[in-house]
This record gives structure tokens, C-alpha cells and sequence, in this order.
């Protein structure tokens, strides 16, 4: 991570002015037994209560590191709930990173937030619909597949 | 900004994250 996603000038700029960057060695015994972590590096979202509110692991280039950073701000949002705020986060995924592998997630969490607060069964078929057109292969289409069903 | 502010010290991270109603992005890192 830092000899290519944390030297690069998006991602520092991203980083320092959208969260509160923390960095501790996994091998801190409370932290590590805490939020069980078992392999590095293991990236958390934490509230400021210290609760986990995104888990993800391994390396990211910076082409994916600020949409996955994204996934999971909107995820808290999500929870949260502040759907509207959740909304803003996928979308600039959707808009802005198009080619990352977190696009087809932020697609379906989108819709599913826009669904929730509208009850518009439309928001789910629009989900469907555009992972069948622009990302066919990925997981995230299979999720969505009962949603075609409410065609009419 | 020519490099990330990290800070080392996850409760003032938190600390931090309450203040400025952002959340805390830890990395768990491989110091060797």
C-alpha cells in the first residue's frame, strides 16, 4: 500500500479530507485481538464509537482504493440509516468509478437505498437492468436477479 | 498534501472521527 496506493496524489487528498486516516501494526496485541485481525493489511471503517462498520482485505491499487473507501462510507450511511447520504456515496462510485470492481456493488446497494425509501419496485428492476448491461458477468447481477420478475 | 496525515494512535483516531463526524479509516499494517 504505500509504495503505490498511499504515494498517489488522489488518493492522499481523498483520504486526508474524507476520514480520519489511522495506521497501528497488526501485531498490537489489544487492537489485533479486538478486531480480530488475522492478516495484513486489513483496512476498517470504524465509527466513533470504535464499532466496524467496513472490513476489507488485502492490497488496492489506488484505481480502487477511493471507490472501495466509498463502499464503505456509503455502507455506514446505509446502516446508519441516512439512505440519502448512502445515495451520494454510490453514485460517485457509479460516476466517477465506473471501472472498479465496486461498481456492480454500488449499483445494488443504490437501488436497494432508493427502493427502501420510496417503496418504487422500479429502483429494483433498475438495478437488473443495468447490471445485465453493463456488468453481465458480475456476482452482483445473480443477486439481482429476482428483480426482472416484477417486470410487467 | 503530499502525504496521508496518519495517525498513530487508534483513540484519538476515534476521538478525532467524533469531532469531525467522519469515520476512522485504520490500517492494520505489516510493520516488517
Amino acid at each position: 500500500m504505500d509504495a503505490v496506493a498511499y504515494i498517489d496524489p488522489a488518493v492522499i487528498s481523498f483520504v486526508n479530507e474524507t476520514v480520519i486516516p489511522v495506521r497501528t501494526p497488526a501485531s498490537d496485541p489489544e487492537l489485533g485481538s479486538r478486531y480480530k485481525i488475522k492478516w495484513t493489511p486489513t483496512l476498517l471503517l470504524l465509527d466513533a464509537d470504535g464499532v466496524e462498520q467496513y472490513r476489507t482485505l488485502g492490497f488496492y491499487p489506488p484505481q480502487e482504493l477511493i471507490p472501495s473507501l466509498l463502499l464503505g462510507i456509503g455502507t455506514a450511511k446505509f446502516n446508519l440509516p441516512d439512505r440519502q447520504a448512502a445515495c451520494e456515496c454510490f453514485g460517485e462510485i457509479i460516476g466517477q468509478y465506473p471501472a472498479s470492481t465496486q461498481a456492480p456493488e454500488a449499483i445494488y446497494l443504490n437501488g436497494v437505498s432508493r427502493y427502501i425509501e420510496s417503496r418504487d419496485v422500479a429502483n429494483l428492476i433498475g438495478i437488473y437492468d443495468r447490471l445485465a448491461s453493463e456488468y453481465p458477468a458480475s456476482p452482483w447481477l445473480t443477486r439481482a436477479d429476482p428483480y426482472r420478475l416484477l417486470k410487467k | 498534501m503530499s502525504q496521508i496525515n496518519w495517525i498513530t494512535d487508534v483513540n484519538e483516531g476515534l476521538s478525532l472521527a467524533r469531532q469531525h463526524n467522519k469515520l476512522a479509516f485504520v490500517d492494520f499494517f505489516n510493520p516488517n
